[in-house]
């Protein structure tokens, strides 16, 4: 007999659980069907586990230059077992805290496989059998899987990020395929451990996409880590040599030898096991969920979000689009996500964030632009706390008469941005202009203390700059 | 179950006050049958109820003024108004029944306009220039196409989420956030959409004092002896519509040096035809076919031939209207005036122009027009005959320049030409057409041709194609 829900959610990551939770907080009577671990890839295979290990990085830079502060500290070994253990430790803790939510929302969990029927129910594959459920709606959040390159399949040296995860030593030397978010946060901690890293991209730089300014510094930084960017080469195939290593064919008959490639090359959504082929949920040629700006998809009631859909592979996003199915669920007025905005976040070090268009995109967008950069070299607590490389760059809209107006994009490398881009991200958001965010107040001494000057900047005026 | 909301009742209108409620708690109340009165700052109006229901719930009591958007009362169903978001939820559909900005259907926002028709207006500052920039109809092309079970919800006003800036930009310029099309996700109004209502001279003015608008030049000398009640006196209060009628006045007073030029018109061409037909016409209509529409019709003709009478003073120059929005002023039996304006009154023929004066001013009359229908006139007719009088000057609806009386018609003796010549005196029905004209926008002589084309086309033209 099916059981009947007023939601059944299919993925238990970010994505799926916030739709589980977001609506039984409103009312909801819930399914969540996950067929392996609450958290998804974010908690057990993605963001957390990496931001851990980046983490441990810090831990030994700081060591590193503790002498500069007057700690006599020696830099030892790092075992790598120890940082796994205390990640596991945390992604564990994370995972309870999200069991115990089902049960205090009142949620009802399938382990298991969930796969969509023609009908809208959804049939649950489990160790004990299969079960079906009925939702008066559907929401697929199966989410997405690493993409691999022939020739370099996951196996020994080889590994996507759900190898590296799992690591428990430190490889020597280490070749990152794939200059984008993921791999340059490997390449980040690997190289701040210790590691030997080649970063080998195929477009004719790191991090495509971001803004010019804040990939140099970004390559300046990993060029003092005395990690090997090479850019606009193409990997060929590699050759294990017997001993554990392998050496790899790129470019123009180049080699390279290394005991681990990280292959990233980016995320695929993983529709896998849903079985949509039964089903008149269009999928497009490149394997994503087809919805609208309300992730509706073809078919009605069947909600898709998260990395199953063509929008940004954030997990912050996918809450976003959880909440805006929920509403919708609910017949309440649901405002989609405007993904031109949302707020983006590289955990390398110097980290990375910024929310909106950066100064060639809003330039492409056709828009006039005013611009303007500080650096944090010149920022108090920057020298205090011995992290100067990095800046802060505003893209605001050109008025008629030269000055600058509305914000459109808010730009920010350097140390601990990531947790410094909220007020530029309601800048942006806000449709502020530069006029009515100068007045407001930053602390003294911080590092968004750089975010107001630059602000102030854009005023034609300033204080400290 | 529903909530009702004060509805959007105009584009300037921002709140209004509960006047009266026609049902009590618990009684039930029909869709579309007469729930409340409001009264605003340009007019009162009865609000239908947007369902079928029980009264369960008054938020608002008579006499209390609250914003556009707010929840005034609670209509449910008739069985069980408790369970209806559980029923809500499960049926996924939004019957929305208040004003949701987000999600209604494509709305045609007329001109956002400083201009009231109305003698009862938000205050025109100075006879604004936007006043000649009627904005496009703009459709709200952003609901979502009706997908799953067209399960959108539309959450009334409140569900409007508009960024502190936006909000604020919004407010600074008096504009309404549910006229405004919104171009980002869902309809959201960004901070351009905005800037480009107000590039489109959308802003309408914030409905500020209106004396204070037209300061100290307004009341000379009004502010010397103070009128102080004796004891053998009555206070009575100036009603909303009464106040504003008069701030408007006085302020026009001040805006636009008046002058009044008359023109007699002998109507027995138009009776000739009129008799003829108007036994045939109420049977036909169900109302009297009366001497209006056809002054009407006359005057939206000899404005075509006059153009500059049908304008508003800019600046540093004319604004010269290529439509004719035409006012009907309509008294409401003593208890105020209001200005229902028939819209290109230009491109209707006399039957089409008797059918919407008759409508609108009934309408009028019960209070049933929107504030919506009396904003934005380009030439307003204030029918002082049907009262009596035989001359009236009137005062100029600002930003217009010219306002006509249309003064009682009589049987006068007239001197005829006899076919095969010679005179003679006849019994005819003659009146007045009395206009007061604003004199920076024209001289004399251009008011009187256009009296005189008025008169000629009422005299002579072959009213019988037309009814």
């Amino acid at each position: 007999m099916a059981e009947q829900f007023d939601l059944v959610v299919v993925g238990g990551g970010p994505g799926g659980y916030a739709s589980a939770f977001y609506g039984a907080s409103a009312g909801l009577n819930v399914a969540l069907v996950e067929k392996d671990t609450l958290g998804g890839t974010c908690l057990n295979r993605g963001c957390i586990p990496a931001k851990a290990f980046l983490e441990t990085a810090a831990a030994r830079r700081h060591v590193q230059h503790a002498t500069e502060f007057g700690i006599d500290a020696v830099l030892g070994d790092t075992d790598f077992a120890v940082a796994q253990a205390r990640k596991q430790k945390i992604v564990d803790g994370l995972v309870k805290g999200l069991t115990g939510l089902v049960k205090a929302k009142k949620v009802t969990y399938f382990l298991g496989v969930g796969a969509l029927n023609a009908d809208n129910t959804v049939t649950v594959t489990g160790a004990e059998g299969t079960t079906q459920l009925t939702g008066h709606s559907v929401v697929l959040a199966a989410g997405s899987v690493p993409r691999v390159i022939p020739g370099f399949e996951p196996g020994g040296p080889v590994m996507t990020s759900d190898e590296v995860l799992m690591l428990d030593r430190i490889p020597a030397r280490i070749a990152v395929i794939g200059g984008g978010a993921i791999g340059c946060e490997f390449a980040s901690t690997f190289a701040d451990l210790g590691a030997q890293v080649t970063i080998l991209e195929g477009l004719p730089k790191i991090l495509p996409g971001l803004d010019a300014d804040l990939a140099n510094v970004v390559v300046r930084s990993f060029q003092k880590k005395k990690i090997d960017i090479k850019t606009g080469v193409a990997v060929k195939s590699h050759a294990p040599t017997g001993s554990g290593s392998t050496v790899i064919s790129y470019g123009e008959n180049e080699t390279l030898e290394v005991d681990a490639v990280i292959v990233s090359v980016g995320r695929r959504p993983f529709t896998d096991q849903l079985a949509l082929g039964s089903t008149k949920v269009a999928v497009s040629d490149r394997g994503f969920v087809e919805v609208d700006e309300y992730c509706r998809t073809s078919v009605p009631d069947v909600y898709a979000i998260g990395d199953l859909i063509n929008t940004p592979q954030l997990a912050h996003v996918a809450y976003a689009e959880a909440i805006l199915v929920v509403k919708q669920v609910l017949g309440e007025t649901a405002i989609p996500v405007n993904y031109n905005r949302v707020p983006w976040a590289i955990y390398c070090s110097p980290e990375v964030a910024w929310a909106g268009p950066g100064e060639e995109a809003a330039k492409a967008a056709g828009y006039d632009v005013v611009v303007s950069k500080h650096q944090f070299r010149a920022n108090s607590r920057a020298m205090i706390i011995g992290e100067t490389d990095g800046l802060v760059k505003i893209i605001a809209k050109k008025n008629a008469d030269g000055t600058a107006g509305q914000v459109l994009g808010v730009h920010m490398v350097g140390p601990w941005v990531t947790e410094q881009l909220s007020g530029g991200y309601l800048a942006v958001n806000w449709e502020a202009t530069v006029e009515e965010i100068a007045h407001f107040i930053q602390p003294h001494p911080s590092l968004s203390e750089l975010f107001g000057e630059t602000v102030m900047a854009l005023t034609g005026r300033s204080i400290n700059a | 179950m529903a909530e009702i909301t004060l509805p959007q009742l105009g584009e300037t209108v921002t709140e209004g006050t509960i006047t009266r409620w026609f049902k009590k708690i618990g009684e039930t109340v029909a869709a579309d049958e007469p729930l409340f009165e409001v009264s605003t700052d340009k007019v009162d109006t009865e609000v239908p109820s947007p369902i079928a229901g029980v009264l369960t719930e008054i938020r608002v009591q008579e006499g209390d003024t609250v914003a556009v958007g707010t929840v005034i009362a609670v209509v449910g169903d008739s069985v069980t108004a408790s369970d209806a978001s559980a029923t809500l939820a499960s049926s996924n559909v939004a019957e929305a029944s208040s004003p949701s900005p987000v999600a209604t259907a494509p709305t045609p926002a007329e001109a956002p306009q400083v201009v009231a028709s109305s003698p009862a207006p938000a205050p025109a500052p100075a006879p604004a220039p936007v006043a000649a920039a009627p904005a496009p109809a703009a459709p709200a092309p952003t609901a979502p196409p009706a997908g799953g079970a067209g399960s959108v919800g539309t959450g009334g006003s409140a569900g409007v989420v508009l960024s502190p800036v936006v909000r604020k930009l919004i407010s600074e310029n008096g504009l309404d956030a549910s006229r405004i099309t919104g171009t980002g996700p869902g309809g959201r109004i960004t901070r351009d959409d905005v800037v480009a209502v107000i590039e489109r001279g959308g802003a309408t003015s914030a409905p500020a004092a209106p004396v204070a608008s037209a300061p100290a030049a307004a009341r000379p000398a009004v502010s010397a002896p103070r009128a102080v009640a004796g004891a053998r006196d009555e206070v009575v209060p100036l009603s909303k519509i009464r106040q504003a009628t008069g701030a408007h006045m006085v302020a026009s007073k001040a805006i636009s040096p008046h002058v009044l030029s008359v023109v007699e018109v002998d109507f027995a061409n138009v009776d000739a035809v009129r008799n003829k037909v108007k036994e045939e016409f109420k049977a036909t209509e169900g109302f009297s076919l009366t001497y209006l529409p056809f002054i009407a019709r006359a005057v939206v003709d000899a404005l075509g031939d006059f153009p500059h009478l049908n304008a508003s003073v800019g600046d540093q120059d004319l604004i010269v209207h290529r439509f004719v929005d035409l006012g009907i002023a309509v008294d409401m039996d003593y208890q105020g005036l209001l200005v229902p304006v028939v819209r290109d009154a230009e491109s209707k023929r006399l039957r089409a122009l008797a059918r919407e004066i008759n409508d609108l001013g009934n309408r009028a009359r019960t209070r049933r027009v929107t504030p919506d229908e009396i904003t934005g006139g380009t030439f307003t007719i204030s029918n002082n005959g049907s009262a009596g009088s035989v001359l009236t000057m009137p005062v100029i609806n600002q930003p217009q320049v010219a306002v006509l009386s249309t003064d009682a018609i009589a049987k006068k003796p007239v001197v005829v030409e006899i076919p095969g010549g010679g005179e003679s005196i006849a019994i005819h029905p003659v009146g007045n057409l009395a206009m007061a004209w604003d004199h920076r926008a024209f001289d004399g002589a251009y008011a009187a041709g256009f009296l005189v084309r008025v008169k000629t086309i009422l005299e002579t033209r072959d009213w019988s194609s037309e009814v």
